[in-house]
Order: structure tokens, then C-alpha cells, then sequence
């Protein structure tokens, strides 16, 4: 018997003999209960700190004891990401986090691995913010049929389909036709956007650069606005840069439209993958009131 | 949850759970640590059972979610800490003149690995897992699979020696 076949045989042999311990549905559902029960009561401070300072944005994430780990500056209408915190505000410990938006009455819990930061409460990435990997959460109420040519921005209808349908016809961004899709147990549809590799920034006449982005005319480098959709609030989308993927779920949560965008470069590592999959796959809407 | 969905629970955490506990003590070797983790993800399961149960295979989906608990940050002390047990395992490793390998000297090898490494072996020899799937189950590269089992079992056979043979029964 060689040492493989003898791990095999002697783990089996080994663990037969220990007693499994009962574990009772009943027991198991009553602490689901609590844990949703404590999700419900993080995502209601998470709205309340919304609240008292003006509801100026959409979303928040807020950590295991209910402290605020986003920007605290939210009540001037700053809306836009800042790349110059990232990194500098240091990366998040891992754990589950939630996601409020505003006053909606549905947040999302994430599990998010250690080294992942939070800008502008909703957008979940890792390493150089726009070009790193990224899990955000999105409520859509604009979109921009000419991402890069142009900034106008248009009703897309209130729909799940409607929002599809608009974001399918972004041809810059090789949009993938929408498929039916279910995340969380939520049905809504798929699609994925790839932003071409040769994008240059001078072909973007309607882009905004990003701080820090390296100017005009640069062709690599950091990631720059393209205004693909903006929140009912007129929050702009976040980063685009050439050759990234977003795969983008938009969902009917409880009539409510959420959209959820993980996105990676094109070039992104197969751990990089999982730990984005496995975000998706910890996602968890959950109705805060 | 509703009535259906409940049964449809219950039904998988009673047929499931004696091979997801003893799959996450095989892994972690501690009655307390496996039990607290099948339970975290049992309990997550049930929150997200629609999904659970729309999966291709909900056992493996949830046993993924159990070995991922027995690494998560609140767990991770356990594996830094040391562990109090009534017999060492420099005492019960038999020389290799003793000529026969028991389970329990196997099992007392495989608590001395790394817990990656250990973890790669059971899921590998135990759960039968692919190097593709342990991969995905620990979230880390298929290379890095195969250097650490090659590495645990590098470890075992330096640790067991040349004569490897199961005793059974009769040698505890």
C-alpha cells in the first residue's frame, strides 16, 4: 500500500469512528433567522448614518460592528470615486460587509476577502482603483447610449429588460446579448460589456479623466470615466479602462432593480477570478425593512 | 423559507451532514472546530438555500462552504494555536522498525502537516477531490495543489517510512 492509498484508508477508518454530532434543522434555520435578523439591524445603521448626514449618496458599506467604513465625507454632493484614497485608506479586514442603498429597503451582504478596500460605500475593489478587480452595486436610473463620444444620458425605462436593453445597445462597450440569469435567488438578466483594448483616450472626447490618470493622449495606464449610467441621483458609473470585463447582473430584488457589476482586467489571474466569483457567490440581498 | 423549501432543507441537512462533519474533521482534526463549521455553513446554506439547491451538486456546493468556513478569520487562530493533546505525537510515530503503519499514526502524521497541506491531502485521497477542484475549494492555484500535496506526502513518508502497511484493527 503506498502512502496516498494508506492516507486514504486510515483518514476513513479514523473518522468513521468519531460521533457525528446532531445538528437539528430546526436549530439551524433559528440561527439563520438571527444572522438575517443581525444583517437587517447593520443594514438599518447603515441607513440611519445615511440619514443624519443627508442621504447625499447611495450607498454605504458598513463592517461587522456596525461602524462606517467608507468616505465620511458624504454630504457635500461629492459623488465621484477618489482615487487618490485608494489604497492610502488602507485595505479592509476580511468578513462580511453590508451594502445599503439609501433609502431603499434592500441592502446586500458580501463576504469580502482581506486586502479589498470600499470607495464611495458600494464599490468593492482590490489593488489600483478602476484597474483592479471590483464588486459594486449599482441602482441605475440613466444611461448613456454613446459612452465615450458623448455624456448625454437617457431614461432607460423601468424595467429589468428596459435597463438590459440599453446596456446591450452600448456598442462601444461589445456588449453580450442579455441572458436570463438568477443570483441569490433573484431572476434578472445577464450580460457582460469588454471595453475594446485599443481604446485610446483621445478617441474618448466625452471622457473624464480620472485624478492622477496620467492626462490626455496617454494610452495606458490608470483607468478613466466613460459615463456608461448614472444613479437616480446622478451619480456616475465608475472606471473603464481598456480591455477590462464587467459582467453585469441586473436583477428584479423584491420589485426593486439592482445591478451588479464585478469587473476585472482582461488580463486577471484565475485567483483573482475566484475571489470575485466567490463574492458573487456570498452576495445576499437582504430586505432591511 | 417556505413549507417546501424547508422540508427540502431538512431532508438535505439530515442525509448530508454525517459526510460534511466528518469531511471538515478530516481536514481540520478537531471534533469542536468541524462541528462550529459545518454548522456556519449549514446555516449559510439556509439562508441561500434557492441557490444551494439550484447547484449542480448542493453536498459539494456546501462542503466547499464548510471547508472555506474552517479557513475564514475567525477560525484562523485555531490553526495557529496549539493544540493540547493527551498523547504527543513524538511518543505515538513508531520508528521505522516497527514495521506496521495504524491509522491513528497516520492521522497523528497528518495533524503534524501545515493546514493547507493537510487539507490538500484529505480532500485529494479522502474526498477523492480533483487538483482542479481543491483549487477551487481553497482558492488557490491547481500548482500550488500539487506542490503542496507533494509536499505532505514528501513529509508522510519521511514520517512513516519505507514499510507502508496498514495494520488495521488488530494493531490499536
Amino acid at each position: 500500500m503506498n502512502v496516498e492509498e494508506l492516507v486514504a484508508a486510515s483518514v476513513t477508518e479514523w473518522v468513521q469512528d468519531v460521533p457525528v454530532p446532531e445538528m437539528a434543522p430546526a436549530s439551524i434555520r433559528a440561527g439563520a433567522r438571527r444572522r438575517a435578523r443581525r444583517r437587517r439591524a447593520l443594514a438599518a445603521s447603515a441607513l440611519a448614518g445615511l440619514l443624519a448626514v443627508g442621504g447625499a449618496v447611495t450607498a454605504t458599506v458598513h463592517g461587522r460592528d456596525g461602524r462606517a467604513v467608507g468616505p465620511s465625507d458624504r454630504t457635500s454632493g461629492r459623488a465621484q470615486p477618489e482615487p487618490g484614497a485608494a489604497g492610502a485608506s488602507g485595505a479592509l479586514p476580511g468578513g462580511p460587509y453590508t451594502v445599503a442603498f439609501g433609502d431603499r429597503p434592500v441592502s446586500a451582504v458580501i463576504d469580502v476577502p482581506p486586502g479589498y478596500d470600499v470607495v464611495d460605500g458600494s464599490y468593492v475593489y482590490r489593488g489600483t482603483l478602476g484597474e483592479g478587480p471590483s464588486l459594486s452595486l449599482w441602482t441605475v436610473g440613466a444611461v448613456n447610449p454613446r459612452p465615450c463620444q458623448s455624456s448625454d444620458v437617457v431614461d432607460p425605462g423601468s424595467t429589468v429588460h428596459d435597463l438590459a436593453e440599453a446596456l446591450a445597445g452600448q456598442a462601444l462597450l461589445r456588449p453580450t446579448d442579455p441572458a436570463p440569469v438568477r443570483l441569490d435567488g433573484y431572476d434578472g438578466l445577464y450580460l457582460e460589456q469588454t471595453v475594446p483594448t485599443d481604446l485610446r483616450r483621445r478617441d474618448c472626447p466625452a471622457r473624464r479623466e480620472a485624478p492622477g490618470s496620467g492626462g490626455a493622449g496617454t494610452n495606458v495606464g490608470p483607468a478613466f470615466f466613460l459615463d456608461s449610467w448614472q444613479t437616480p441621483g446622478g451619480r456616475p458609473d465608475g472606471y473603464f479602462a481598456p480591455g477590462q470585463v464587467h459582467r453585469i447582473w441586473i436583477l428584479d430584488v423584491d420589485g426593486l432593480r439592482m445591478v451588479v457589476d464585478a469587473t476585472r482586467s482582461g488580463a486577471a489571474t484565475d485567483p483573482v477570478r475566484r475571489q470575485l466569483d466567490r463574492m458573487l457567490a456570498s452576495l445576499d440581498f437582504v430586505r432591511s425593512r | 423559507m417556505r413549507a417546501r423549501d424547508e422540508a427540502d432543507f431538512e431532508e438535505f441537512v439530515v442525509a448530508s451532514t454525517p459526510r460534511l462533519f466528518r469531511a471538515a474533521y478530516a481536514v481540520c482534526g478537531d471534533v469542536a472546530l468541524a462541528e462550529d463549521a459545518v454548522q456556519a455553513a449549514l446555516t449559510s446554506a439556509c439562508l441561500a438555500w434557492r441557490r444551494v439547491r439550484a447547484a449542480d451538486n448542493p453536498e459539494a456546493y456546501v462542503r466547499r462552504m464548510v471547508i472555506n468556513q474552517l479557513f475564514d478569520w475567525r477560525r484562523r487562530k485555531f490553526w495557529r494555536a496549539e493544540r493540547v493533546t493527551a498523547s504527543p505525537p513524538e511518543q505515538q510515530v513508531p520508528s521505522h522498525e516497527d514495521g506496521v503503519v495504524t491509522s491513528e499514526v497516520v492521522w497523528q502524521c497528518l495533524g503534524q502537516l501545515p493546514p493547507r497541506q493537510r487539507a490538500v491531502v484529505v480532500l485529494r485521497y479522502y474526498e477523492g477531490l480533483s487538483e482542479q477542484e481543491i483549487a477551487e475549494v481553497l482558492g488557490i492555484r491547481p500548482g500550488t495543489v500539487k506542490s503542496q500535496s507533494s509536499a505532505a506526502l514528501a513529509h508522510l513518508r519521511e514520517r512513516l517510512g519505507p514499510r507502508e502497511s496498514l495494520m488495521g484493527e488488530e494493531s490499536r
